[in-house]
């Protein structure tokens, strides 16, 4: 394995679901920042993430997840990402939401899906600094983007 | 030297295989060297960094996609699918691994594809550990370090 170029592995990388991939990062000390790079989708879905888990923990195990979702938008350096897809039935803050948004349109995501529980606290959208430019935005319990860019 | 609609591929290991021009075009690479310089059309390509045996895999397969797009009826779709997958599945981790690197540098997009298919699928739900035995990959992260990266993340592992 070593001997095949980063480009290959990332290509390989693409291919997998993005938990597969992100999971590739404790293999060695080269594969540990490979994830960064991935083109293709980056499904952040918490229920397949932590399989089904109805304990007391699951609350914990949401922010942590949610932690999750703030490294992957923070630490991704691909220039573009196909489809983002952020999943957790768990309240957001506005500045998370804000954070997701900005990402899905840095990486001009095809697909942009954020799914957050009902009663959710939406970040300020009447400021459209917060955001950057052109984003027609519709409040649910669904939040979903097609045609970004 | 080879007909007029063959060319001559010679491996790094110096073997040479004489093959019709759209089986050796399917490799974009190579086709862009024909395109440009028409002495390459005559002469002999070299291939470099790809051995014989290599060569050989490559040009098997090609030889199959590149005879099923001219023609669907002698080889249909079904016939091609099981083709690619006895294909991968003979392969050797070396083979591959020889084989990706190959196809990438000679940009056989269809073959580049299959291979990496196969490799996403050998590391598909395993876990790091398994995937070092797999294929060989030594774990040169410090106890300390395995142990930081866990940390930063307990939400994946």
């Amino acid at each position: 394995m070593d001997r095949l170029p980063d480009e290959i592995l990332m290509v390989i990388l693409s291919r997998l679901t993005f938990k597969d991939a992100f999971r590739t990062s404790v293999v060695s000390r080269r594969w540990r920042y490979l994830w960064r790079f991935i083109s293709g989708i980056i499904e952040l879905d918490f229920d397949q993430w932590i399989g089904n888990c109805h304990s007391p923990r699951r609350y914990n195990k949401a922010v942590s997840f949610l932690s999750g979702v703030d490294q992957v938008v923070k630490l991704h350096q691909g220039l573009s990402v196909d489809k983002f897809i952020v999943r957790c039935v768990h309240n957001y803050s506005p500045d998370r939401i804000c954070r997701c948004i900005r990402f899905a349109m840095q990486k001009e995501v095809r697909v942009f899906e954020l799914n957050m529980p009902p009663f959710q606290n939406f970040p300020d959208l009447e400021n459209p600094r917060k955001l950057s430019s052109g984003v027609n935005f519709s409040f649910g319990m669904f939040l979903s983007y097609r045609s970004l860019s | 030297m080879a007909s007029k609609g063959n060319l001559t591929l010679k491996s790094c290991n110096g073997k040479e295989f004489i093959v019709e021009e759209k089986v050796a075009v399917m490799s974009t690479t190579i086709k862009n060297m024909v395109d440009v310089d028409d002495s390459f059309a005559q002469g002999v390509i070299p291939i470099i960094g790809v051995d014989g045996k290599i060569l050989a895999k490559l040009i098997e397969y090609c030889k199959e996609h590149a005879e099923a797009d001219e023609d669907e009826e002698v080889k249909s779709e079904e016939y091609l699918k099981k083709f690619d997958e006895k294909f991968v599945d003979e392969l050797n981790l070396n083979d591959l691994y020889d084989l990706l690197k190959a196809s990438n540098y000679l940009e056989i997009t269809k073959l580049l594809n299959l291979l990496c298919q196969k490799v996403a699928s050998m590391i598909k739900g395993k876990k790091p550990e398994e995937i070092r035995r797999i294929f060989n990959i030594k774990n040169d992260f410090t106890p300390e370090e395995e142990e930081e990266i866990n940390r930063q993340n307990p939400w994946a592992f």
